[in-house]
């Protein structure tokens, strides 16, 4: 290995990104070659004043600039589904699945508005055929008035 | 099983980066609207690909992938925008702040190449460790190792003739 390759390996360690083997070797020949013992010092005082600068911040007026064009665009709604404004995914599906049951069983129960039977001194339906047909209000006053009627007569 | 960073809220995202990928920014380009302008451009992008649900993986490394990508953009088109004398007159807060070492590092690091610049800016002031700057580079970890060293040993220089 010559000085070249051990100026790569004092680069290295002082990023960490070095071997144990390597370690031995370069700490070995810094004993002995001071031209590379004197590139070692002169990289670790660079590395110190590159350490030393403090990272310059995003201004405000960016941080502002950037929010405002991703809050406000279009398709708002996508975003509250998909967790951009703080409203977990889970709890979305859960909301849409139970509103999917709710359809699914307002679909396969076709008197779900019919629940309560007749009123008191109403028609009552006898025949099972007639008791499937789903009647709506008319339906009903209409049959009453016409059952009422005729047992006056 | 492998968890998807995209999958966070766009604002969580942005709060953790914003400050690294600005800095990147104008460590690579020294100028305040530039990397402004760059540090938007990413972060806009990482919201389109969180709206259009495409698999981002690791964010950190794919903002500095697309910030990186712009600063060279901008770096080839630099006679468009501005000139490259110009760069270190157009001071930040904290490059007024800074003492005259640090002025001379400033100026140093600006006039290395970019593929020198880049690797001295993501070791040294963004962290990344040799696998992550091949990532991002797209090299491999021995060629971010030597390309360091070269690097260090011409920045080493250009701040001795100052």
């Amino acid at each position: 290995m010559n000085c070249e390759q051990y100026r790569e390996l004092i680069s290295a360690r002082l990023d960490g990104e070095i071997e144990n083997r390597e370690l031995a070797a370069l700490e070995a020949h810094l004993k002995q070659c001071e031209t590379c013992t004197a590139f070692s010092r002169q990289l670790d005082q660079l590395h110190a004043l590159v350490v030393e600068s403090q990272p310059t911040p995003m201004p405000d007026e960016v941080v502002e600039t950037i929010m405002a064009k991703t809050y406000c665009r279009p398709g708002r709604w996508r975003r509250l589904v998909s967790g951009h404004y703080r409203i977990p995914r889970p709890v979305a599906w859960a909301v849409a699945v139970a509103l999917l049951m709710l359809a699914v069983d307002a679909v396969r129960s076709p008197n779900v508005f019919d629940q309560t039977g007749p009123a008191e001194g109403g028609p009552v339906m006898t025949t099972p055929a007639v008791q499937r047909i789903v009647l709506t209000e008319s339906d009903v006053v209409r049959t009453y008035t016409t059952q009422t009627v005729s047992e006056d007569l | 099983m492998e968890t998807d960073e995209s999958q966070k809220p766009f604002t969580e995202l942005f709060e953790q980066y914003k400050g690294r990928t600005y800095d990147f920014a104008l460590r690579m380009l020294g100028d305040p609207q530039a990397a402004s302008d760059v540090a938007q451009d990413a972060f806009l992008r990482l919201f389109e690909h969180q709206q259009n649900h495409h698999r981002i993986g690791d964010v950190k490394s794919w903002l500095f992938i697309v910030a990186r990508n712009l600063c060279l953009n901008r770096i080839r088109n630099r006679s468009k925008y501005v000139s490259l004398d110009g760069l270190e007159d157009r001071p930040t807060r904290a490059h007024t702040a800074a003492d005259p070492r640090q002025r001379a590092l400033r100026r140093a690091l600006l006039s290395l190449d970019s593929p020198y610049r880049e690797t001295i800016v993501l070791k040294a002031y963004q962290g990344f460790t040799y696998q992550e700057m091949a990532e991002i580079l797209g090299k491999t970890v021995p060629a971010i190792r030597s390309l360091l060293y070269k690097a260090r040993s011409m920045l080493r220089d250009r701040l001795e003739s100052e």
